[in-house]
């Protein structure tokens, strides 16, 4: 085991530390406040290669391993939420997907320009009645022709107002839940397709969530990835990689905690004397420096096992978890150390704390991860081979040829 | 053309934490690039672009490597790193191991930051365009090249001057200057596969002699700060309202 990052990875989470300190920190109350969505920002990052970072360079991504994957997405939610989302969504939900399933064509036709930052690209499994239950969605897909005409609606969807290519889940057939599912991309500008915004939110208020509608969307036959019938398992394994993003985010809000809380633990008096000095203040910056440490090197250890190719859901199940926990305990003590200042606007915690919720509910809840835990622990559950597994990191790719 | 860019590698200004004990910096402070110098590295950039041909060689007196990677990132194509056991010395230890580099590369212009934030002394620019006996212009905030001539705006006590210099000469950059640009990921990747040599002082032909340093460090200390409060008595409340509101945005408070 090494834990030094190489230069590489140094330079990675600088830059793009910068970026988010520059770009987005000097507006994010502001943006937060008034709900304002800032979708220019995303130009920026694909501009700067952040879009495509893991993506391998023959598909116009940085050929960047995960640990670099996951410094970003630290440095990222270490500023906003927001930020990670658009990570999460569109490099780990949908082009590490096509990445991992998609035909050389269809990788070329929508991975390449997702990868350059020329396309943002979303993924759309969540419905208004099916969440967890992902076997139980109800958006049709008919086989008409040489084309699907997809009918239903998704919702909770990030980018959904922004995205030009959404990567969606649909039943061919009701009776075969899970084993009934197929994956479509579907493209902005298809008759029949729109969305919408959902307001209202408790957290990521920066961030575009919304809805999508489908009413009679033709798709040609070619737009399906992977198989017939075979959705779930990439809608599964798309989600081992954005998990792995949420988790790495994670730990970037928890660091955003604890460094608002130490500079607040000095500044502040009372008793006389710095609020750093009483114990039970001393406890709550131990906690996060626990949750902080704990969740990233199990990010870490999914990263690695990501960058060589080994299947990783179930780290990568425990990462998020104790790692999105973890963030909302830190966000929840940050505001119990500032006090009456932690719960109003004037400090960025109140938002840490709104923003941290939502990652113990999305990208499986925190219930999902336990059961999945304890059904490994006890042998209910064993991962069997994927007719695609995820492919290694560039770089072990390179090794593995040479070797 | 050929430009060197002199660049040092400092303790982040972000991060710095002074350890009363040692009288030092705390062990361990992250590293930055001084930031001058990345300005200092995107005018010579922006340059190269505008002729479309040329080299941007970045130099560094001392540990550096994590500066030098940036800047081979953000676009310039080659880096030397000049290291040994004495280095970093005193300004003009730095500034006469630049020069002996500099008679080896000989750039046609050299930029370099107007100073350095750990130092901050100003030195190391006057003193290596003196020992190369080049023009220097300094505090520079602006700047055109046109038919072998560059125009360069300075920042001065009550203004802007303008000067015209013929390279090969020496220029010191201020942040007014174009911000500089991030590293892309792709330069970040590139950024491994161009040349990146270490070179000491004896590579050079520095002697001993000069590596010794004429400046010696005492110590480090923070200066004891007090609180001190302006109190308005007597004053128009009109006038008062202004006063106050000067006061604080001088303090950027509001």
């Amino acid at each position: 085991m090494d834990f030094e990052l190489t230069p590489e990875q140094i330079q990675v989470r600088d830059m793009v530390r910068e970026f988010a300190q520059r770009e987005v920190a000097p507006h994010i109350r502001d943006w937060d406040a008034k709900g304002e969505y800032h979708p220019e920002v995303f130009r920026k990052m694909g501009e700067l290669g952040i879009l495509g970072l893991p993506i391998p360079e023959r598909y116009g991504g940085g050929g960047f391993d995960y640990v670099s994957l996951a410094l970003a997405c630290e440095e990222l939610e270490a500023v906003d939420t927001f930020l990670r989302v658009v990570i999460s969504v569109h490099v780990g939900l949908n082009s590490l997907t096509l990445l991992q399933w998609g035909t050389e064509e269809q990788k070329q036709r929508w991975l390449v320009p997702q990868a350059r930052g020329e396309k943002l690209a979303t993924f759309a499994l969540t419905e208004p009645g099916a969440g967890s239950d992902a076997g139980n969605i109800q958006t049709r897909a008919v086989r008409d022709g040489d084309s699907y005409v997809l009918n239903g609606e998704k919702m909770w969807i990030s980018l959904a107002n922004t995205a030009d290519h959404f990567l969606v889940f649909a039943t061919l057939d009701p009776s075969q839940k899970h084993r009934g599912l197929a994956a479509f991309m579907l493209e902005r500008g298809m008759e029949g397709l729109t969305t919408g915004s959902i307001h209202g939110k408790l957290g990521i208020r920066a961030g575009d969530t919304g809805w999508i509608s489908m009413q009679n969307v033709r798709v040609p036959a070619e737009n399906m990835i992977g198989e017939p019938g075979e959705g779930f398992k990439i809608a599964m394994s798309a989600i081992d990689q954005g998990r792995f993003t949420v988790a790495a985010g994670a730990c970037g809000l928890i660091r955003a905690c604890l460094e608002a809380s130490i500079k607040y633990c000095h500044e502040r008096q009372a008793f006389g004397q710095e609020i750093g000095r009483f114990q039970l203040v001393q406890q709550m910056i131990a906690k996060m420096v626990k949750g902080y440490e704990t969740s990233r090197l199990l990010v870490f250890r999914a990263a690695e096992l990501k960058n060589r190719g080994i299947r990783n859901t179930r780290e990568t199940s425990l990462a998020k978890w104790v790692a999105c926990d973890a963030a909302f305990e830190a966000a929840n003590d940050a505001v119990q150390i500032h006090g009456a200042y932690g719960f109003s606007n004037e400090y960025p915690v109140e938002r840490y704390l709104r923003n941290s919720r939502g990652a113990v509910i999305y990208e499986g809840t925190r219930e999902i991860h336990q059961v999945l835990q304890a059904e490994y622990a006890l042998g209910y559950r064993v991962d069997r081979p994927l007719r695609c597994p995820q492919p290694p990191a560039q770089a072990f790719e390179e090794q593995e040829a040479r070797a | 053309m050929k430009i060197a860019v002199l660049v040092k590698q400092v303790p982040d200004p972000n991060a710095i934490r002074y350890d009363r004990r040692l009288g030092d910096l705390v062990p361990g402070t992250p590293q930055a690039t001084n930031e001058y110098d990345l300005y200092a590295v995107e005018a010579a950039l922006r340059l190269k672009e505008q002729l479309g041909t040329g080299e941007v060689v970045v130099a560094s007196v001392g540990p550096a490597r994590e500066t030098l990677n940036r800047c081979l990132a953000m676009g310039a194509d080659r880096a030397v790193a000049i290291e040994g056991p004495s280095l970093p010395g005193d300004s003009l230890v730095t500034a006469t191991v630049l020069a002996a580099w500099l008679r080896r590369e000989a750039p046609d212009l050299i930029w370099a930051g107007q100073e350095t934030s750990d130092a901050g002394t100003g030195n190391v620019g006057p003193q290596v365009a003196a020992l190369l006996d080049i023009p220097l212009v300094s505090n520079v905030v602006g700047w055109e090249y046109r038919d072998g001539v560059l125009t360069l705006e300075r920042e001065i006590e009550d203004g802007h001057q303008f000067q015209q210099v013929r390279p090969p000469a020496l220029l010191c950059a201020l942040s007014a200057l174009d911000e500089p640009r991030l590293p892309t990921l792709r330069g970040i990747m590139e950024a491994r596969r161009k040349p990146s040599d270490r070179i000491s002082p004896a590579d050079l032909g520095v002697s001993d002699d000069e590596l010794a340093p004429v400046v010696s460090w005492e110590g480090l200390f923070v200066e004891e700060e007090s609180a001190t409060g302006v109190v308005l008595q007597d004053v128009d409340p009109d006038q008062a309202v202004e006063q106050l509101i000067a006061f604080l945005q001088e303090r950027r408070l509001i």
